[in-house]
């Protein structure tokens, strides 16, 4: 079994606290339950969060290259944050004053007031207050915070164009100089009371590691999609088998009617037919749009449907999108000819199956291991209500379905509320 | 004697980045996510305001995934351990005392007001970025993500940006 794990019970408390706990220590010892030391880093009088913050920052990146290079560590299962290139600039740079005015940021007041540190309780109470402001206000801004400048899943290896272990050792590298650049500055300070701290020979061993493991990353590459799909071959098969993802026509219809979920409808089929008919708001991709990069830009949060005219094209879909971690990636069951067997008949005029229908205009004379099964008066993409079934205004066929999509709590819309 | 030194007094820095670094590592690997604070404090928010004003939350759709099982989230027992951490770490190095830390030039009044104010621009700021210095700087740094080094440079340059005017809190004499 490949790290990492699936937590459950009093195992996912235990690890989390325990993980919280390291943390805080870490906090603790570097010095940071201490406001003035915080503060020092922007008078340049005290190095220390530079030095603590990008020592861990290349540890972390090193091992977990490593442990994904050596076959531990499932790449596509480690979260990475998503890049919202302005709401996130905007908050760091508001984060930034506030650790100027306020002496801490959140993690470090946390561990301030543990001590029982009377400013970082005041902290904690403009936290809250912070947070609460910003719940309430940020529908205003809704656009600004949630699309502007988002690259989805973007890391600095895709944005330079290179491998991630050259990364690593462009990142390791610009690290040691800003540390070295750190002793020199805080050698122009007075010597503090309790002497100069000058890092020792165990530190300077600890950087030639350092650049050992980055360089050594050039020569031992991440793993690649095919050896991931590799990997999770055995776990993808299980999941389809019990038909744990495949969602039933009815349930789409629901989803599509749910204005809480963020649903992307991925059409992999040949473009005729997706000319011919797709559900609406579709996003039709060929085989080489289905990229890495791709997937990557997907938002976790968005809930994305495959389909093709049954289920072969859209399950070899979903389990590359499932290998690049696309968590929230599901397979419309039956497809588009399960779909068409079910509301086909609605349309107006209806969608007829290929066997009945006599000569009409149709590219269905294709040989492919997949067609599909109607035809249709004309091309017509999404102008016709099946593509996007209305139960208020259609005479739906009644049908039960397990749900299958995980979706978040759904919002009540209360008559006069607003957010 | 360096035993000693260990167990109380504070790392040299380059060490507890390290020691940092493998627990960083360790959420990595343990759990697949990382590091967070900020999204805590938000859950504990949200999750508050459901006892109290449950409709307006359920009409909030930035709220409504927030108080949803709010104690379930991993982030809940990861802060509860930091503040243990914490604890446990300055007590063991006598650092665990009712005061204020301020610099030598203002009171205690200025000191908590100013907390205040730097606490919630740090709270809207962290919430607008969708982390903080843990999930943020520490975790997506680690994790090469572009948005969070653009973070980490935006939260650098606010802080020095402002770090002159409001030097009177920390420095000793005017500069």
């Amino acid at each position: 079994m490949m790290a990492p794990f699936d937590w459950t019970g009093i195992g996912f408390y235990l690890v989390n606290l325990l993980l919280g706990i390291g943390f805080g220590v870490a906090l603790e010892r570097g010095g940071f339950g201490d406001s003035r030391r915080i503060a020092a880093q922007f008078y340049l009088t005290d190095l220390t969060v530079l030095k603590v913050m990008f020592t861990a920052i290349v540890v972390a990146m090193l091992m977990t290259l490593w442990a994904q290079a050596l076959g531990f560590l499932d790449p596509a299962r480690v979260w990475i944050d998503r890049t919202y290139l302005a709401s996130g600039s905007l908050g760091g740079f508001l984060l930034g004053m506030g650790m100027v005015v306020g002496g801490y940021c959140p993690g470090t007041s946390l561990v301030a007031s543990s001590n029982l540190k009377i400013d970082g309780f005041f902290f904690i109470g403009g936290l809250l207050f912070g947070i609460t402001v910003f719940g309430e206000s940020v529908n205003r801004f809704w656009d600004f915070f949630q699309q502007d400048g988002f690259r989805g899943m973007f890391t600095l290896d895709q944005w330079l164009h290179t491998t991630k272990g050259m990364t690593a050792v462009v990142v390791t590298l610009i690290s040691l100089a800003a540390f070295w650049g750190s002793e020199r500055l805080e050698r122009l300070q007075p010597a503090p009371a309790g002497g100069r701290r000058v890092p020792g020979a165990g530190i300077k061993a600890g950087a030639v590691i350092l650049l050992l493991a980055a360089f050594g990353l050039i020569l031992v590459p991440q793993p690649g999609l095919s050896d991931r799909l590799v990997r999770l071959g055995p776990e993808l098969d299980r999941t389809l088998s019990r038909r744990e993802v495949q969602i039933d026509p009815a349930e789409l219809v629901d989803l599509m009617h749910n204005n809480q979920v963020r649903l992307m409808l991925l059409d992999v089929r040949d473009e005729a037919d997706f000319n011919l008919f797709h559900l609406l708001d579709a996003e039709h991709r060929g085989p080489g749009d289905l990229t890495t990069e791709f997937a990557r830009s997907i938002d976790p949060e968005e809930l994305v449907v495959v389909m093709s005219n049954d289920e072969v094209r859209a399950t070899a879909v979903w389990k590359a999108l499932r290998a690049d971690g696309v968590r929230g990636a599901y397979i419309l069951a039956g497809g588009i000819n399960q779909w068409l067997d079910l509301y086909g008949g609605l349309a107006d005029p209806p969608a007829l199956p290929v066997s009945t229908a006599a000569g009409t205009t149709a590219g269905m004379n294709r040989e492919t291991a997949e067609p599909l099964r109607y035809v249709f008066p004309a091309a017509l993409g999404d102008r016709t209500e099946i593509a996007w079934p209305d139960p208020h205004h259609m005479h739906l066929p009644e049908r039960t379905y397990t749900p299958k999509a995980k979706v978040l709590k759904p919002v009540t819309l209360a008559g006069g509320g607003c957010g | 004697m360096n035993r000693n030194r260990l167990s109380t007094s504070p790392w040299n820095p380059y060490l507890a980045g390290a020691f940092l670094g493998v627990v960083l590592f360790a959420a990595f690997f343990l759990t697949g996510h990382g590091l967070g604070a900020s999204g805590g404090i938000q859950r504990l928010v949200a999750g508050g305001m459901d006892l109290v004003v449950p409709d307006h939350v359920r009409t909030s759709p930035y709220l409504t995934p927030y108080s949803t099982g709010p104690l379930r989230h991993w982030i809940i027992p990861l802060i509860a351990g930091v503040v243990v951490g914490g604890f446990l770490s300055g007590k063991l190095g006598g650092r665990c005392r009712l005061e204020t830390l301020r610099g030598p030039r203002i009171g205690n009044g200025t000191r908590w007001t100013m907390a205040f104010i730097g606490g919630s621009l740090a709270g809207f700021g962290a919430r607008m970025a969708r982390g903080c210095t843990s999930g943020q700087a520490l975790t997506g740094g680690a994790s090469l993500a572009v948005g969070s080094w653009a973070f980490m440079l935006a939260a650098f340059a606010g802080g020095y940006l402002v770090a002159w005017f409001v030097r009177k809190l920390w420095n000793e004499e005017a500069r």
